[in-house]
């Protein structure tokens, strides 16, 4: 799968494809698949979480970075069964997102609908400069 | 979007590798490939006791968008998404999910109850319930 970067300015999510680095959690991009949109008031991301249930998804902000992780809990059922075909990955997955400056952290919202989850990130009013009196 | 077989897989099938389908030699769910296995959607086939399980990773799809029949020996799963196009004022910065169709076609057993086969959409993903019909040996009397 192919990674589209449409945007050469946005140079703040580089460190996203930094973050594929031998880890024993897979962070492989088609594990978790994402969307990144952007418009006037705020920012989108989308992946792709399917089968994931609410309560195994964790969502973490810290230090400018957005960390999706999600850790399903295996079920075990007794009944004998044969396994004709396994592709569906149903391990534990992480995914690290760079956020720009301009984001209202405190304003995240989350929502996951038909193994679907998106993040809206609304944009903060950017801050005044600040002069610096020298004393 | 390719129904027709391009190629039967004969080596890298994941049924192959699996020591518990041996017996079956090759025969049921085998699978007409496409060739692109980034663009298909990811597939688990489990066997009880009582029936086959098909699930299939559809993130992002409704009930609607879904399309499953049988055409003679085959499960065919069909699915095409209902986008809202990206306007103008939108950029895209990633677009690493595939917005496009989906179809998929199983080979299927001879023993099943075609006519009890079951499905259900949950967190984006598909559950296809395919019922055994394991017929007995039948004996045939010389006269």
């Amino acid at each position: 799968m192919r990674l589209l970067r449409r945007d050469s300015d946005w140079s703040l999510f580089d460190d996203f494809l930094n973050s594929f680095t031998n880890d024993r959690i897979s962070r492989d991009s088609r594990l978790m698949a994402v969307d990144v949109l952007e418009n006037d008031e705020g920012y989108q991301v989308m992946a792709n979480l399917p089968g994931v249930k609410r309560e195994d998804l964790k969502i973490t902000v810290k230090a400018n970075e957005l960390l999706l992780e999600t850790c399903p809990e295996k079920v075990d059922n007794e009944q004998k069964k044969i396994v004709h075909m396994k592709e569906r990955y149903d391990g534990c997955y992480q995914r690290v997102i760079k956020l720009p400056e301009n984001c209202d952290q405190d304003s995240i919202k989350a929502n996951l609908k038909n193994g679907v989850l998106t993040i809206s990130i609304p944009k903060a009013d950017p801050k005044p400069d600040k002069t610096i009196t020298i004393e | 979007m390719i129904l027709i077989p391009k190629k039967i897989m004969t080596e890298h099938d994941p049924i192959s590798m699996l020591p518990l389908y041996d017996r079956y030699a090759r025969g049921f769910f085998r699978e007409h490939e496409s060739g692109d296995r980034s663009r298909t959607l990811p597939m688990d086939i489990i066997e009880n006791d009582k029936d086959y399980l098909i699930l299939a990773n559809l993130p992002g799809f409704e009930k609607k968008d879904v399309t499953i029949s049988t055409r003679k020996d085959h499960l065919i799963i069909e699915a095409k998404p209902d986008n809202q196009p990206v306007d103008d004022k939108t950029k895209v910065h990633y677009s690493e999910r595939f917005n496009g169709s989906y179809a998929r076609a199983v080979h299927l057993p001879e023993t099943i109850d075609r006519e009890n086969i079951k499905a259900s959409m949950n967190d984006g993903v598909l559950m296809i319930t395919i019922p055994k019909n394991v017929q007995p040996n039948k004996e045939i009397v010389v006269e």
